[in-house]
């Protein structure tokens, strides 16, 4: 059996969030999370984020990357890229630099697809042209 | 100096020749020391903590059981400094650790603890008792909380709060991750949920890997309140809510080369 057998390969472990629980509050990892549960609160991560089939998450969003397959009720924000696959249903708006969309994902917010720092200095420069 | 502690089942006298045959074993190494023999009156506890009086560098090696082992580093918990070694030699029974510690059954785990691969290893905390490994909440019916989330367990047939002796494999698709082992030194300590699943409809049940979270800080308690949450820990009974945290204090134990952790 592989059990026995020495010298295996391993992978980095990871969160997961299964679909046997749920979990309330602010959720804050440094490593890739994956959700099949149910979520509540907030919901940040440096790292990777994987939102699968059936998981329920009503709650802001931080991610380094995320797919998203699962139904989010709540604002994303991802640093790079954001995948939303065919079942992905969100509620919320989202900020990320690049989105891929696949057919029958559903959007019902605002998208925002721009560089956060260039967007903070337009808004201080904004904000002078006032004074 | 070595001490071995012999686990209390190895009295049996069909296990005679595995002992004279690890006694032989160790005397060819030059690495022979005082035997102590466990009884039900004398734990593995009490024994590494009379060592530990009389000692300051001691190797304490434990033959026997994965349970010995750990209840044999929990002994350290009364003491603040300590430069004591385990090493185990797992007997008759398959052990998760052993594996992970690449550690062989019986005389060929000799040869790994003459060898004194030492690595520093966390240690985890249960209302101020010791753990090494792993223990499992007696039922499902509880809330864990930390101080920012709180996780309630809906389909879950097994809980546990793990150190070490964790080891997922790839059995379906549905099982997102390969192969993986919890590490005993990223100053962590680990919740995994298990959910039952049938592999068909007339299939063998088994537990699947449902969730896995990070922490250092944790409480858990029952989620009724008339249903009181009692937790076995070696021969120590501890009574909720359940305080678990990762130890200050570090254990050194002997390990193989070819061991699943860094």
């Amino acid at each position: 059996m592989i059990m026995f057998e020495k010298k295996m390969e391993t992978e980095k472990v990871e969160t997961i969030i299964g679909s046997g629980v749920k979990l309330e509050g602010t959720f804050v990892a440094s490593g890739n999370v994956i959700v099949r549960g149910e979520v509540q609160g907030s919901l940040e991560t440096k790292g990777d984020l994987r939102v699968e089939q059936g998981a329920l998450v009503v709650a802001e969003v931080k991610a380094g990357n995320a797919y998203i397959a699962g139904v989010v009720k709540g604002n994303i924000s991802v640093n790079e890229k954001l995948s939303l696959d065919k079942q992905a249903k969100i509620e919320g708006d989202i900020r990320c630099k690049s989105l891929l969309v696949e057919e029958g994902a559903e959007i019902n917010g605002r998208c925002t697809m721009s560089d956060s720092k260039k967007e903070e200095v337009f808004e201080e420069e904004e904000g002078e042209e006032e004074e | 100096m070595y001490y071995y502690l012999y686990d209390s089942f190895l009295i049996e006298k069909k296990y005679q020749k595995l002992i004279n045959e690890i006694e032989t074993r160790v005397a060819e190494l030059g690495i022979s020391g005082r035997v102590i023999r466990l009884t039900l009156l004398k734990t593995a506890e009490e024994a590494v903590e009379s060592i530990l009086k009389r000692e300051a560098n001691p190797t304490v090696i434990v033959v026997g059981k994965e349970e010995t082992f750990n209840q044999a580093i929990s002994a350290i918990r009364n003491f603040k400094e300590n430069n004591c070694v385990f090493g185990f030699i797992p007997v008759k029974f398959f052990s998760e650790i052993a594996t992970i510690l690449d550690l062989p059954m019986g005389v060929e785990s000799c040869d790994v603890i003459s060898q004194r691969r030492i690595i520093e290893v966390d240690l985890g905390q249960v209302n101020g008792f010791l753990f090494f490994s792993y223990f499992d909440l007696p039922t499902n019916k509880v809330f864990l909380k930390t101080e920012n989330w709180k996780v309630f367990p809906v389909k879950c047939s097994k809980i546990r709060v793990s150190n070490l002796a964790f080891r997922w494999q790839k059995k379906s698709e549905e099982d997102y991750q390969k192969e993986m082992v919890s590490s005993p030194q990223d100053s962590l300590l680990e919740i995994i949920t298990l959910k039952e699943k049938r592999d068909s409809f007339f299939g063998k049940k088994r537990h699947c890997l449902d969730s896995l979270f990070f922490f250092k800080h944790i409480w858990i308690n029952s989620l009724k309140k008339d249903q009181e949450l009692c937790l076995q820990l070696g021969k120590k009974t501890l009574k909720a809510p359940l305080e678990v945290s990762l130890a200050s204090k570090k254990a050194k134990i002997i390990v193989g080369r070819d061991r699943l952790i860094e």
